[in-house]
C-alpha cells in the first residue's frame, strides 16, 4: 500500500485531562487514489493529517509513505520530504502576502529540481487572468486555487488538503474540488482531503471515517460522483 | 468572557518574550530617571545645607595693606557683611603640603567628626581623605615638618569641600595636600609663612560692589575671587547642579523615547490581533469587556515595570549619590534624598501611556465591523508594484517587499535600533570625545613646555637671569559680568616664539588684536567682530574690546594679546610681566618663582579631573549597551512575531531553516544598518547636550565631530548593534524552530 498507518496514538495533556486526538487508528491508502477522511470536529483528523504530513509526530504505532517509514526519519529527512514529496493545502490558504499569485507558486517551484511550467499549470488552474494578482485582491476560491497551484508545481506525490472548502461558499468549493479531480487525474497524485463535510465523500474513491481519534469505518466508494455533480 | 479570559492567558503564554523585555525596560528606565533626579536633589540640597551651616564665604580676597581687626569690625556694620581674616600657613615636607588654620567662629567653618576640635597646642584636626591616604588615624601622633600635632578627630572645611591647593588649580590631590585645623596658640607658634587674605559674606548681595570699592580704596585690593570662580565652593556646587542638569536633560529623552518605543511595539501588537478581535465581535462578546480585556496587556508591562523599576531605584540612587558625593569631595555627611515628582511620573507615566494606547489602537479597530477584521490579515501590506519582472528570483522579491510592503514594521525597526543606537554610542562618543581632549586638547594648542610664575611684577627692560630663550608674559585675571568663569588675559611678547598662532579662520594671529579661545568663545556668546566687557578684579574697573578673532583651544578660557595691551588694561605704567613661558626648563633662581606649570605633566593631570565624568561615561556605556541589547530584542521579537504565520508556511511547505532565514529574517539587516546610521548624527547632538554643562562647570568645550577615534567608537558600537541583533535572532530562532508548525497554523484559523 502507498500510505499504511498502524496502531498510531497521539495524546495531549496529562493525567485526568488526557486528550486522545488519535487512539490506536489504523488506515490505508492506495497509490493515485482520492481518500477523503471524514469525522466531526475535534475527532483526530488534523491531527492525523499533521502526522502524515510529517509535521508532527505519533506516540505510539508506525505510519509508512511510498515504503518509507516517517516515524524512524530525522527531523532533516522529513524536511526533505515534505520539500520533495508533499504537496500541503490548507484551510485560510496561507498564501505569502507580500508575493503575486504567480510568485507564490514560483517561489516553491524553485525548491525543485524539475518543476512543472508555473505559467501551463496556472492556465490550467483558472488562474491566467491573476498571475500578477496579490493575495488581499483575490477571491478566497481563487487564493486557494493558487494554494494548489503552489502545492502541485512541484509535481509531489501526495496532496494533503485541510478542511481545503471549509472557508469556501458552494459554488467556489464545488471548482476548487474538480480542480482537485483534474490534479489527480493529469498527474496521478494521490490525494487525502479531511474535511467535516459529508458530502464531499462522494467524489472520494475511498472513505474513512474517523471518530474519538478512532478510525470507525474505512470503505470503497462504489458510487463515485464528479465533483461537478455533487450537491454542496 | 471565558473564552476572553483564556484566551489572554495564552496571549501572555505567546507574547511572553514582549511582555518581558518591556517590563524589563520600563523598569531599567524608571529606576535610572529616578535615581538621576534622586541624586540631583540629595546632591544639591546636601551641598546647600553645608554652605549654609558651614557660613561658606561669598567671596575670598587679599589686600597690599593689611586690615586692623577694629576695622573689620567697622567694616561688617557699615555693609552688613561678616568677614573674618582667614589666612593660613603651608608646612612642606617634600612634595607634600599641610595648611594650617585656626578655628574659624564667622565665616567657613569646619566640621569635626570622629572625635573632637583641638584645644591644647600642637593638637588638630585634619582632612579626612588626606588622613586616609596618608595612613594617619585619630590619636596618632603626626609629625610633618619638624612639627608633632596630636590629631584629636577629622574635619571637613566649608570652603574646601573640593580639596584645591591652590583656586586656580584643576586638580585635587589627596595624597600631597591636607588641612589642619589648630587652635590661635598653636597657629602663632608655627614658624611658615602666613598667607593673609580674607573671607567675606554678604548679607545684603547689593552692598558688594561698594564694599570692594572701599576695600579697594583703603587697603589696595591684590586679589578678588567670588565663590563662583573659586573652584573649591563652586565645583561641588556646579556638580549637583550638573546632575540634576543631566537629570533634568538627558534622562526625560532617554525615559521618552524607550516609553515611546514599548507604545510603539505595543500598538502593532493589538494591530496584528485583529482578526481575533473580530472573532470576538462575532461571538458577541461587548466593546467594551473586549477592550477592558486589551487594557491588560498594557498594565501589565506597566504597573510590573514601574513598580520593579521604583524599587530598583533605591540601589540605583544610592550608588550614583555615593558615587558623585564620596568620590570627589571631602567627606560629608548625608542621607539619600528621593525625587518625589520623578517617582511619580516614573510610576505613573508608563502604564498611562500603554493603557493609553491599547485604548487608542483597539477603539479605533473596534470602529470596524466584524467581518472587515476578520478579511484582513492585521498586517500593514501594502501591495507594492515593484519588481514585478519574471527573471528576479522570488527570494529577492520577498525581501524587498518585506521591507517596503510594511512600512510601519519598517519604521518601528528603524527607529528602534536608531534608539538603542543612540543608547549605546553616547557612551563611546562622550569617552572618546574625552580621550581626544586629554591627547590633543592642551599641547595643540599651548606652544611653551614651562609656564613659570613669578612672585613680582618685572618690568620689561629687566628679564631675570637665566631666562634666556623665555619669553615674558603677563597673565591677568578679569571678571565677565555674569559668568563664573573670569577670563585669563594673556599678555605677550609680539616676537616670541611660543604664540605664532592662527585663528579658526586660517588667519595669522596679529597681537594688536584681541583673541579669544573657541571655549571662552562659546561661555560667553561672542563671536569675531563682537566686543567683550570684562571688569578688573581689583577696583571694578570696566573694559571693553573688539574680538579680532577666535583661537582653536577648548580648553581655556583665555584672551590673547600684547604685552602692551595687557599692561595697559592692567593700569600700569609701562609694560609689565609676571610669568615667563619656555619650550624647555630654564635656570632662573627659584626664590622668584610662584609656582611652575608643566604643561605635559598638567595634561597627565587633566585625566584625573575627567576621573568622575569618565565613571558617568562608563555607567551610561553600560547602561545603554543593556538597554540597546532589551530593544534589539524588543525590535526582532516583534519582526519574527508577524512574520511567524509566514515563517510556519515556508516550514510546512519544506524550505529549510536556512532559506527561511535567508527570504525572511536576514533582509532586517538593511533596517539595522539604516538606523545605526540615523543614530550616529542624533548621538552627536545628544552628547554635546549632555556635555553643555562642561563648558560652565569647568571650563572645557566638547566639540562632538567624527575623526579617527570617534570612528572607532562608533565601530565598536555597530559590532555591539550587530552581536546584539544576531543574539536576538538567534533566540528567536530557536523559538521559532520550537514554533510547532501546526500550532502556528492555527493561530491563523480563523473558524477557531
Ligand atoms: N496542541 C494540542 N493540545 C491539546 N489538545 C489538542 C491539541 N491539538 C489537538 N488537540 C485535541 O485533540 C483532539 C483532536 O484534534 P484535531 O485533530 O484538531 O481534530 P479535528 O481536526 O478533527 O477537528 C481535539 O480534542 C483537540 O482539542
Ligand atoms: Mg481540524
Amino acid at each position: 500500500m502507498f500510505i499504511e498507518g498502524k496502531n498510531l496514538v497521539k495524546k495531549y495533556g496529562k493525567g485526568d485531562a488526557t486528550v486522545w486526538a488519535l487512539n490506536h487508528a489504523d488506515f490505508e491508502i492506495g497509490k493515485g487514489k482520492i481518500a477523503v477522511i471524514l469525522g466531526p470536529s475535534g475527532s483526530g483528523k488534523s491531527t492525523l493529517l499533521n502526522i502524515l504530513g510529517g509535521l508532527d509526530t505519533a506516540d505510539e504505532g508506525s505510519i509508512t509513505v511510498d515504503g518509507e517509514k516517517l516515524s524512524d526519519m530525522s527531523q532533516k529527512a522529513l524536511e526533505k520530504y515534505r520539500r520533495n514529496d508533499l504537496g500541503f493545502v490548507f484551510q485560510s490558504y496561507n498564501l505569502t502576502p507580500d508575493l503575486t499569485a504567480l510568485e507564490n507558486v514560483e517561489m516553491t517551484a524553485e525548491l525543485t529540481a524539475d518543476p512543472l511550467n508555473t505559467d501551463e499549470l496556472m492556465k490550467k488552474l483558472g488562474l491566467g487572468e491573476h498571475l500578477h494578482h496579490f493575495p488581499k485582491e483575490l477571491s478566497g476560491g481563487q487564493q486557494q486555487r493558487v494554494a494548489i497551484a503552489r502545492a502541485m508545481v512541484k509535481k509531489p506525490k501526495l496532496l494533503l488538503c485541510d478542511e481545503l472548502t471549509g472557508a469556501l461558499d458552494s459554488k467556489s468549493s464545488k471548482e476548487v474540488l474538480q480542480l482537485i479531480e483534474q490534479v489527480n487525474r493529469d498527474y496521478g497524485t494521490t490525494i487525502v482531503i479531511i474535511t467535516h463535510n459529508e458530502l464531499i465523500a462522494g467524489m472520494a474513491d475511498r472513505v474513512l471515517r474517523i471518530k474519538d481519534g478512532k478510525v470507525v469505518s474505512d470503505t470503497v466508494n462504489n458510487a463515485k460522483i464528479k465533483a461537478e455533480e455533487m450537491e454542496l | 468572557m471565558k473564552t476572553l479570559n483564556k484566551r489572554i492567558k495564552r496571549n501572555i503564554k505567546n507574547n511572553l518574550s514582549f511582555y518581558l523585555i518591556s517590563t524589563i525596560l520600563t523598569m531599567l528606565i524608571t529606576a535610572f530617571i529616578i535615581a538621576a533626579a534622586s541624586t540631583g536633589n540629595t546632591l544639591t540640597d546636601l551641598i546647600q545645607d553645608y554652605m549654609k551651616r558651614l557660613k561658606v564665604e561669598n567671596a575670598e580676597f587679599s589686600t597690599y595693606i593689611t586690615i586692623p581687626d577694629d576695622e573689620i569690625t567697622r567694616l561688617e556694620k557699615e555693609y552688613d557683611v561678616l568677614l573674618e581674616e582667614n589666612s593660613y600657613k603651608d608646612i612642606k615636607e617634600g612634595e607634600k603640603t599641610l595648611r594650617v588654620f585656626k578655628n574659624h567662629t564667622k565665616v567657613n567653618l569646619s566640621e569635626t567628626r570622629d572625635g573632637r576640635e583641638a584645644a591644647g597646642l600642637f593638637e588638630g584636626t585634619l582632612t579626612e581623605n588626606f588622613a586616609k591616604e596618608n595612613g594617619i588615624s585619630v590619636n596618632d601622633l603626626y609629625s610633618f615638618g619638624g612639627m608633632e600635632f596630636v590629631v584629636t578627630g577629622y574635619t571637613t572645611k566649608g570652603d574646601y569641600l573640593f580639596m584645591l591647593k591652590d583656586a586656580g588649580d584643576m586638580f585635587r590631590d589627596n595624597v600631597n595636600f591636607g588641612i589642619i585645623i589648630v587652635t590661635a596658640e598653636t597657629y602663632d607658634r608655627i614658624e611658615a609663612e602666613e598667607k593673609t587674605c580674607y573671607a567675606v559674606i554678604y548679607n545684603q548681595k547689593e552692598n558688594e560692589l561698594d564694599f570692594r570699592k572701599r576695600v579697594n580704596m583703603d587697603y589696595i585690593m591684590k586679589s578678588y575671587i567670588a565663590k563662583d570662580s573659586n573652584p573649591r565652593i563652586s565645583s561641588p556646587e556646579s556638580e549637583g547642579e550638573g546632575v540634576s542638569g543631566m537629570a533634568k536633560k538627558l534622562s526625560p529623552i532617554l525615559f521618552i523615547i524607550v516609553i515611546a518605543l514599548v507604545v510603539m511595539v505595543l500598538g502593532r501588537m493589538i494591530r496584528s490581533e485583529q482578526t481575533l478581535l473580530g472573532t470576538f465581535m462575532a461571538l458577541g462578546v461587548t466593546r467594551s469587556e473586549i477592550i477592558r480585556h486589551y487594557v491588560i496587556y498594557g498594565i501589565i508591562p506597566g504597573i510590573v515595570g514601574s513598580v520593579l523599576g521604583l524599587g530598583l531605584s533605591v540601589p540605583f540612587t544610592k550608588a550614583f549619590s555615593a558615587f558623585y558625593i564620596e568620590n570627589d569631595y571631602e567627606k560629608l555627611i548625608y542621607e539619600t534624598e528621593y525625587n518625589i515628582p520623578a517617582c511619580l511620573v516614573a510610576l505613573i507615566l508608563p502604564s498611562l501611556l500603554y493603557v493609553l494606547t491599547v485604548l487608542i489602537v483597539s477603539r479605533k479597530l473596534l470602529k470596524a465591523s466584524a467581518i472587515e477584521l476578520l478579511n484582513n490579515t492585521g498586517k500593514d501590506t501594502k501591495t507594492i508594484n515593484i519588481l514585478k519582472e519574471r527573471r528576479i528570483r522570488t527570494g529577492l522579491k520577498l525581501k524587498v517587499r518585506s521591507i517596503v510592503g510594511h512600512p510601519g514594521r519598517s519604521a518601528v525597526t528603524v527607529l528602534g535600533v536608531m534608539i538603542a543606537s543612540i543608547l549605546l554610542l553616547l557612551g563611546f562618543v562622550m569617552k572618546t570625545l574625552m580621550t581626544d581632549m586629554m591627547e590633543n586638547g592642551i599641547k595643540e594648542t599651548i606652544g611653551y613646555e614651562y609656564l613659570y610664575y613669578l612672585n613680582y611684577l618685572g618690568d620689561m627692560d629687566t628679564i631675570p637671569e637665566g631666562s634666556e630663550g623665555a619669553s615674558p608674559v603677563l597673565t591677568v585675571y578679569y571678571e565677565i559680568p555674569s559668568s563664573t568663569n573670569q577670563v585669563n588675559i594673556w599678555g605677550v611678547d609680539k616676537s616670541s616664539e611660543y604664540f605664532k598662532m592662527k585663528t579658526m579662520d586660517g588667519e595669522d594671529v596679529d597681537l594688536n588684536g584681541y583673541y579669544i579661545t573657541n571655549v571662552a568663545s562659546n561661555v560667553w556668546k561672542v563671536k569675531k567682530g563682537d566686543t567683550l566687557t570684562f571688569y578688573s578684579i581689583a577696583d571694578l574697573s570696566e573694559h571693553s574690546v573688539e574680538i579680532s578673532g577666535i583661537i582653536d583651544d577648548n580648553m581655556h578660557t583665555y584672551m590673547y594679546t600684547s604685552i602692551e595691551n595687557a599692561s595697559r588694561l592692567a593700569g600700569f605704567d609701562g609694560v609689565h610681566y609676571n610669568a615667563m613661558v619656555s619650550g624647555t626648563s630654564i635656570p632662573i633662581s627659584a626664590d622668584i618663582v610662584a609656582s611652575t606649570v608643566v604643561m605635559s605633566e598638567h595634561s597627565a593631570l587633566f585625566e584625573e579631573l575627567m576621573g568622575p565624568i569618565d565613571a558617568v561615561v562608563y555607567i551610561i556605556i553600560v547602561f545603554g549597551a543593556l538597554l540597546c541589547i532589551f530593544i534589539m530584542y524588543l525590535v526582532i521579537n516583534m519582526i519574527v512575531g508577524e512574520s511567524k504565520t509566514g515563517i510556519s508556511v515556508m516550514k510546512v511547505l519544506g524550505f529549510s531553516k536556512k532559506e527561511i532565514g535567508s527570504r525572511v529574517l536576514d533582509v532586517n539587516m538593511i533596517l539595522v544598518i539604516i538606523g545605526f546610521l540615523v543614530g550616529i548624527p542624533l548621538t552627536f547632538k545628544v552628547a554635546e547636550v549632555g556635555f553643555a554643562d562642561t563648558i560652565e562647570e569647568f571650563g572645557i568645550y566638547f566639540k562632538a565631530e567624527l575623526n579617527l577615534r570617534t570612528a572607532v567608537g562608533l565601530l565598536i558600537g555597530f559590532v555591539i548593534i550587530f552581536i546584539a541583533y544576531e543574539i536576538s535572532l538567534l533566540l528567536q530562532k530557536r523559538k521559532i524552530a520550537k514554533i510547532n508548525m501546526v500550532e502556528a497554523l492555527k493561530e491563523n484559523r480563523r473558524n477557531e
